[in-house]
């Protein structure tokens, strides 16, 4: 069963009237269970009890190799955040980093060393599976070509030690990864010679011009970007570069953009082409006219278009993704490398050397060929490590089929992928955050990578298995790896200095503080020229092949935080769909959750359908990802996999996997799926949640004061609560005086005042008065790119439970933090904005005079704090709650699968059945950080307390602090024009302030009717 | 106002003490089957209890749903019967005389079974107490600012109180019966009777125990149910926050509570032949009543709506708009038609006193006034503030049923053992009102 | 829908086990002198079959070194509590010393008394000594010995008189009640003001 427990089946059930029965006739009159107090035999030396201890390692998520600190207590890695020293993330995480702790804990990995005998595997001892691996190798005898390593696209030590090591076996070395940037790399070698991902930074750039590369997202190193872009486009201090995405289907980023055109599929190439001769780069046979009409969009956009880059250079422009490359994925990023020179992009925002390092992974191509080579039953012994060609190029390549010839296949993967299923003996490596290793995203980042924990299951290091088997062998081979463990091969290579490496470790690596930037490389050459891409298949609708953005490859399909969280664009959780347009749906009648069949003529497959709300009629979008014929209980018979519907098409210049490449016929099935789709209407139907301010009026003074101060108290509101003067400068609403609240002090209210506000419990809970701090948060709107990297660490950082897809159906998710996306109607198109929304601190809380047993009530400093063992569960204040952001326990959730446990963190509950949660503010880091000050007899700092979400946040959207500290970023924030509070009309005077999103396209702000009427 | 029904006080001896023996075969058949829908009701809950809330078909944003709409339907029910018993004996209204007893009944059960709901609907049960104010070695005390402390003592006082009411209003009927019976029932009614001997000093004091507990009940009538729809009315949701709350709520509590003592009497008055105690001038009083507290309602629904449009308050509006034509409509509908028009049929004698329709009529009120609080909590909470979180993803489930129904079993449990064996009509006060016998022979002599 | 075929064959089971179910949640609450959720009524069974009870108020639990005698350590050899409870001043848990902080004594000392022949078998097992814990609160209350101990607050305000104990036992029920009345009691403290903020100790 592959979502938590709700509702009992029949035999668990007598199961369960046996234990209470049990339990009841025999503990019903004896007291609980006294643990056991099971203490160290020998103290670790860095390790206090109760403290946490923090290492510093390299994620292993993707190749964008961030680097990241984890934190760990009594040896078990709780929390993975980014390491500020590290130039690609500066301490950013994304969701797929949040959630590689449920990598590390999965169920399903594989336990320990797995021998396949009659089609079932069996435990066998490690010292048996080695030296069955190293007769194997033996029986090979190191013939060339006898021995076929699949690896994933690996960087740095490991990358070497692996060539090395194929080197001394005469094996032949097959990197494959399904998003291998193979069209971008070949076309950085064709034009700047590199070879490699070129760096984007758009904060260099004065105007943007995506041709549906997912910057945000999937494409490139998307934290390194997305903080550039930020700086690029939040518009501090009133400056705002202007983001034009053009793609058939909106995409996250394209959320995020000022302008939206589609684009028929393919034709990006052409776009960037036409616009160079337009802006005088060069080249004939482009003009504007025939470009508008091979790429379907208007002339005089496309007029608009050239005008708005001539003025604003150096201007950036990003090719397609994944999704968007064709046949000609190679000459169309040619052809933006081009757009881009010309654009004097090249060496300021554009930064080719060094680049990304994707690894030296074989293309697509490379990859059919090593599969022909398999199949023609030379290869004897095939290994597998950290790649899934089974899954990615099962179809394409009959893959499955060759791999039968292989007489003996070993699998490294710690999980139970669909290559591994195909392989003879497993032995399962350990995860990232077990292991010993380096990474060297791009040439001169060298992270570190340390293991946080023992290892989990009975895993070894792929590395040490392999110099084990090197030294078996003996000869040349045995010579080659003289050291003893990695670990040790590590330090050599690393100067060989132990302590060295010790004071690197800490450091999480030999660290740059800036991406190194060489600037424009040579290369050079012409203008390209390039043909339209081939796309096979009939039908009306393109398939446009998308990577999923939490499950990528697939590789994060078996996490159930990221099957439970909502996709940021469409809002889908736990199942796969296809996206429509509006209008397409409504020539096929089709909603939300209605059945889609698609047949591409070599395949049919059937998927719900969720709306995307700009997208070109004639494309139909499908995420990879899902579809797993094996890998775990969450990923299995979820979906359809696409890597295997698609046809093995490939670019013809770089032989990369085109994924644009067929069309469909797409009917209607007439049958309905219940599809998990969060977010009701997906409109703010006028009621302020998320407002924006024209970029005109930014910086401006504006008509109205944000927040007047000492403006009137709304209609209906008692004095004791309403605005007051705050101190120096500091808006009303932000030290509002709370239910005996430090800050009713700060605006010299009486106590007699207070005393009279409510009743008050006889037990001096009035002493409250001497608290210092008064906490509150900010959102910047215009920075929120919606990936909901923030989600996940609440997850992680809170226990939270998720609830599986029937409980989601029933809009029973426990997220204490949602991100909400709405669709505003503005001229020009769709607007898209995402308002982070959690449990507000109000200071006025409706849930707190609510409930009957002070379950939830009003901390002295400020917070709204829920007692979660006092909740009777009445759900009154859920009720009562505006913003609805409370989440009730509707039953005991067993969805902590052991070890998914170990992750639990132990400085908080977790809750059981009938009780309300909500967010905290992270109380328990706030409790944390004092107590650090307090040791080090000091005041806290403004910046020491980061809540989960603000930490991991790619562009630092939310900031966390101090509102009784005038001077603290917070009450900075919260003072700025741009701030507001949703649903501020209800007084409930909220502690998040959220400042509006600034938007191009708006010429005035729009009313909100319920507030004008409060205000007027 | 005494009436000659050819009644005497011989005859109302008779035929009221006798119904407790005249039930006979088909009390135990119905009584049985009460039985078996409240175990099944018991059953749903212990799953509930056992599983979680979640066996509910609750959700967020319909945190509250039908169990606390049978918590203030039952309330509701609760009240006609001390309007009846208290203030119309305060106000001397005749016709009460013949159904109070009834009445009274009903409210104790139905006070109960509501009882029941604040706590079936609880997160965690086990841990009600924390409700009830008292010192602790947590040091902690409940919240006195929550209109759900506030149901607490209304409830329980209003409990406390009919019941008291109730008893001491059968103290005579009981030791009239207790010099009738025989055997187990004697000594069962020599206890419940607490030694009446309907001396002088007896009657004295009952009567003024009596007037004194009409007196005492009579606020209650009023704001028990006020209390009750503060738990909407504090609560600032839209279509909760409104000031017309506690009149509406008490007009529909009465108007609720006579259709269903109209509802329980006629088929007793069927089985056990009471035609000449509860006569066409009963349910026409009746009746009358029910068509005024209806028009009331109904001028409260009416009256909501315009507010919401007149305060221009977009909440408001979109939230009655939802209620109307939204997604869950058919329960606006079906209250709007329960509780509106049919009952616009009382205008005419004839259907008040054509016993068939009016009952007819009483229970499509039943229906009605049940959908009424329905639609105030899941409707209301259904359009929220948060577009969000919108969501008509409220279905109730087995569960739910199954508790529903055995509340109404439970309920109809007590009520079937009243009529087996307590004085289901006031023996004293139905004498009260015949023509006194030795007046009548100075007649016959004149 | 489980939910419903399973109903089918409620009626009888359920009452039964409910009524039990219903006595026990009741009888956590009362003895434990906090709430308990039914969360871990698995627990408690498992509890009951080990036989391993909670101490009581003034009861002192059975050890698996029932020579150990704080007596002897605290007491006549005044060793300060902090020589073995190491980061008791500085984390939120006073550490249980480990068995080589032990060893660091007895290898030398008293090799000869059964209690250290216990201990040192342990250690040449390389194993843990699984101490029955005596002073607990539960999971949802957030202690933190650092804060008390710094505040100059004697050990034995809430572990009782432990240098004159032999068994360890159970000093104070250490339920809401017993911090509240010390908080209050310190509430306007000079230096080391307490806070009744519910926050200050729930998690």
């Amino acid at each position: 069963m592959n979502e938590p427990h709700h509702g009992i089946s029949r035999r668990d059930f007598l199961k369960l009237v046996g234990a209470t029965a049990g339990a009841a006739s025999l503990t019903g009159c004896l007291p609980p269970k006294a643990d056991r107090l099971i203490a160290y035999v020998n103290p670790p030396n860095d390790d206090i009890v109760g403290l946490s201890t923090w290492y510093a390692s390299t994620c292993g998520e993707c190749p964008a190799g961030c680097g990241i600190h984890v934190r760990t207590r009594e040896g078990r890695a709780l929390k993975v955040e980014g390491n500020p020293a590290h130039p690609v993330n500066k301490g950013t995480l994304c969701v797929r980093g949040q959630a590689s702790l449920q990598g590390l804990y999965n169920p399903d990995r594989v336990p320990g060393p797995k021998w396949k005998r009659g089609g079932r595997w069996l435990d066998v001892k490690w010292d048996d599976a080695i030296w069955m691996f190293h007769e194997k190798l033996a029986a090979v005898g190191g013939a060339a070509g006898a021995i076929q390593f699949w690896t994933g696209g690996e960087t740095g030590t490991w990358n070497a030690l692996l060539d090395e090591w194929c080197g001394a076996h005469g094996a032949e070395r097959v990197a494959y990864e399904p998003f291998d940037y193979a069209p971008v790399r070949e076309a950085a070698k064709r034009a700047f010679g590199t070879g490699t991902v070129p760096i984007v930074d758009p904060s260099k750039a004065k105007y943007l011009l995506s041709l549906g590369a997912d910057f945000l997202d999937t494409w490139g190193s998307p934290l390194a970007q997305a903080r550039g872009y930020d700086a690029f486009h939040s518009a501090r201090g009133g400056v705002m570069g202007k983001h034009v995405q053009v793609e058939p289907r909106l995409s996250l980023t394209g959320h995020s953009a000022d302008e939206w055109i589609g684009i028929r599929p393919g034709t990006e190439g052409v776009l960037a082409l036409g616009l160079a001769q337009a802006l005088g780069g060069g080249g004939s046979g482009y003009e504007l006219a025939r470009v508008a009409q091979d790429c379907d969009i208007p002339a005089d956009t496309l007029a608009r278009l050239v005008k708005e880059l001539q003025d604003n250079r150096p201007a950036l422009v990003l090719g397609p993704g994944a999704g968007g490359s064709g046949t000609n994925a190679t000459e169309t990023w040619a052809a933006v490398f081009y757009l881009n020179r010309v654009l004097g992009a090249v060496g300021t925002s554009l930064l080719p050397s060094p680049g990304y390092d994707m690894g030296n992974t074989v293309s697509f191509r490379g990859a059919r060929q090593a599969v022909q080579r398999l199949q023609s039953g030379t290869v004897k012994l095939l290994l597998v490590h950290n790649t899934n060609p089974a899954y990615w190029i099962g179809n394409a390549t009959g893959f499955a089929q060759a791999a039968s010839k292989a007489e003996f296949k070993v699998s490294f993967s710690p999980y139970y992928d669909e290559t591994a299923a195909l392989c003879d003996l497993i032995l399962p490596d350990h995860h990232a955050l077990e292991s010993w290793g380096d990474a060297e995203p791009v040439k001169g980042v060298r992270g570190l990578r340390q293991p946080a924990m023992r290892p989990v299951f009975q895993t070894r290091q792929t590395a040490d298995v392999l110099m084990g088997a090197a030294k078996a062998s003996g000869g040349t081979a045995a010579a080659q790896f003289p050291d003893a463990t990695f670990r040790d091969y590590l330090i050599r290579r690393w100067g060989g200095n132990a302590d060295q490496f010790n004071a690197l470790l800490t450091k999480g690596g030999d660290l740059p503080a800036e991406l190194p930037a060489g600037g424009g490389a040579g290369g050079g050459g012409g203008v390209p020229a390039i043909a339209p891409p081939a796309i096979a298949g009939q039908g009306d609708f393109t398939l446009y092949a998308y990577p999923h953005p939490y499950h990528a490859d697939g590789a994060g399909a078996n996490k159930p935080w990221l099957l439970e969280m909502p996709d940021p664009v469409t809002k889908v959780a736990w199942d796969h769909w296809c996206e429509l347009s509006p209008d397409a749906a409504k020539k096929l009648n089709v909603d939300y959750g209605d059945v889609l069949s698609i047949d591409s003529g070599n395949g049919k497959v059937e998927l719900p359908v969720a709306i995307n709300p700009l997208m070109r009629p004639d494309v139909i979008a499908i995420p990879t990802g899902y579809g797993h014929g094996e890998y775990g209980r969450y990923a299995q018979g979820r979906g359809v996999n696409l890597f295997d519907f698609l046809p093995a098409a490939e670019d013809q210049a770089s032989g990369g996997r085109a994924f644009l490449s067929t069309r469909v016929r797409v009917a209607n099935t007439g049958k309905t799926w219940t599809l998990v789709h969060t977010g009701g209407p997906g409109r703010q139907m006028d009621r302020a949640v998320a407002r924006a301010i024209p970029l005109a009026l930014v910086g401006a003074a504006p008509a109205k004061p944000a927040e007047p101060v000492g403006e009137p108290t709304p209609a209906g509101t008692d004095m004791a609560h309403g605005p007051a003067a705050g101190p120096e400068g500091t808006p009303p609403f932000l030290t509002m005086p709370t239910f005996r609240d430090r800050t009713s002090q700060l605006n010299g209210l009486h106590e007699k005042e207070l005393a009279k506000d409510a009743w008050q419990p006889p037990t001096g809970y009035n002493q409250y008065n001497r608290a210092h701090h008064r906490w509150g948060m900010a959102i910047d709107l215009s920075s929120c790119t919606g990936c909901s990297s923030c989600v996940t660490a609440c997850y992680a950082e809170n226990n939270i439970a998720w609830v599986g897809k029937q409980n989601m159906v029933r809009g029973r998710e426990m997220a204490w933090l949602r991100i909400e996306r709405y669709y505003e109607d503005v001229d020009g198109g769709t607007e898209a904005r995402f308002v982070p929304m959690m449990c507000q601190h109000c200071g006025n809380a409706p849930c707190e005079t609510v409930c009957p047993v002070y379950a939830t009530y009003h901390n002295p400093e400020g917070l709204n704090v829920q007692v979660y063992n006092r909740c009777v569960g009445t759900r009154y204040c859920s009720n009562n709650c505006p913003y609805k952001v409370r989440a009730f326990n509707w039953f005991d959730y067993d969805c902590w699968v052991s070890p998914l446990d170990w992750q639990l963190n132990p400085d908080i509950t977790t809750r059981s059945k009938g009780v309300m949660e909500k967010c905290t503010f992270c109380l328990q880091r706030i409790r944390e950080q004092k107590d650090i000050a307090r040791d080090e007899s000091r005041d806290l700092r403004d910046g020491d307390i980061t809540p989960a979400c603000a930490q991991g946040c790619p562009t630092q959207a939310i900031t966390f602090g101090d509102l009784a500290d005038p001077n603290s970023r917070v009450t900075k924030a919260a003072q700025d024009q741009r701030s507001y509070h949703v649903f501020r009309d209800l007084n409930t005077l909220p502690s998040v302030t959220y400042l509006k999103k600034v938007s191009r396209r708006i010429q005035k702000e729009t009313a909100v009717p319920a507030e004008a009427e409060v205000e007027a | 106002m005494a009436r000659d029904t050819g009644l005497t006080y011989r005859k109302i001896n008779d035929d009221i003490i006798s119904i407790g023996h005249r039930v006979g075969k088909k009390w135990l058949i119905v009584f049985g089957l009460d039985l078996l829908v409240l175990t099944f009701g018991i059953c749903c809950w212990l799953y509930q209890l056992f599983v979680g809330l979640g066996t509910t078909g609750y959700t967020r944003p319909a945190m509250w749903a039908i169990y606390i709409t049978n918590f203030v339907f039952w309330v509701g029910i609760a009240h006609s019967g001390t309007l009846i018993s208290a203030i119309l004996f305060l106000f001397r209204a005749g016709w009460r005389q013949a159904i109070y007893r009834v009445s009274e009944a009903m409210t104790v059960f139905a006070v109960m079974t509501a009882g029941l709901f604040q706590l079936i609907h609880l997160g965690r049960i086990w841990f009600f107490y924390w409700l009830i104010p008292y010192p602790n070695q947590r040091q902690i005390w409940v919240n006195f600012r929550s209109p759900l402390v506030w149901d607490v003592f209304a409830v329980s006082t209003y409990f406390t109180v009919s019941a008291i009411f109730f008893v001491v209003g059968m103290l005579p009927d009981i030791a009239a019966m207790r010099d009738r019976e025989t055997g187990l029932r004697k000594k069962l009614y020599t206890l419940l009777s607490l030694g009446w001997r309907g001396t002088s000093r007896n009657w004295k004091h009952y009567a003024q125990t009596y007037i004194y507990f009409a007196a005492f009940a009579t606020p209650l009538v009023l704001s028990v149910h006020s209390v009750v729809s503060w738990d909407f009315a504090m609560a600032q949701n839209p279509g909760w926050h409104s000031t017309i709350f506690a009149p509406y709520f008490v007009a529909g509590a009465i108007f609720s509570g006579m259709a269903l003592v109209v509802t329980l009497i006629v088929p007793i008055r069927k089985a056990f032949k009471l035609e000449q105690y509860i006569t066409d001038w009963h349910f026409d009083a009746m009746a009358k009543l029910i068509l005024f507290t209806g028009n009331i309602v109904t001028y409260s629904y009416l009256t909501e709506f315009f507010i919401a449009w007149y305060s221009g308050n977009p909440y408001e509006r979109h939230a009655f708009w939802d209620r109307a034509f939204g997604p869950m409509g058919w329960a606006f509908w079906i209250m709007a038609t329960c509780n509106c028009i049919i009952p616009q049929l009382l205008w005419s004698r004839r259907n008040r006193t054509h016993i068939p329709t009016l009952y007819v009529i009483t229970l499509f009120v039943n229906v009605g006034m049940w959908y009424e609080r329905f639609v105030i909590i899941v409707q209301s909470l259904n359009a929220n503030f948060s577009p969000w979180v919108w969501r008509a993803g409220y279905k109730p489930t087995i569960v739910e049923w199954g508790i529903t129904a055995g509340s109404f079993a439970w309920f109809f449990m007590y009520f079937l053992l009243f009529v087996r064996f307590l004085p289901t009509f006031s023996i004293t006060e139905l004498k009260e009102i015949l023509p006194r016998p030795f007046r009548r022979r100075k007649e016959k002599a004149a | 829908m489980r939910r419903t075929h399973f109903l089918s064959l409620l009626i009888l089971t359920v009452a039964v086990a409910g009524a039990l179910f219903g006595l026990r949640s009741m009888a956590d609450v009362q003895v434990a002198g906090q709430p308990t959720s039914p969360g871990d009524q698995a627990d408690s069974l498992r509890n009951a079959l080990e036989g391993v009870k909670q101490a009581q108020q003034g009861q002192a639990p059975g050890q698996p070194i029932p020579q150990f005698s704080h007596k002897i350590h605290a007491g006549d050899n005044h060793i300060p509590c902090l020589y073995c409870h190491i980061g008791a001043d500085k984390s939120p848990v006073a550490r249980v010393p480990a068995v080589s902080t032990c060893m660091g004594c007895h290898k030398l000392v008293g090799t000869d008394k059964p209690g250290v022949i216990l201990l040192t078998q342990y250690w040449n097992r390389q194993q843990a000594i699984p101490w029955v814990k005596v002073n607990d609160v539960p999971d949802h209350v957030r202690f933190t010995h650092e804060r008390h101990v710094q505040a100059g607050i004697a050990c034995q305000t809430c572990h009782g008189e432990i240098q004159t104990e032999d068994h360890v036992k159970l000093a104070h029920t250490l339920n809401m009640g017993f911090c509240v009345t010390c908080h209050k009691a310190r509430l306007n403290d000079p230096v080391h003001a307490t806070s009744l903020d519910c926050a200050t100790c729930h998690k």
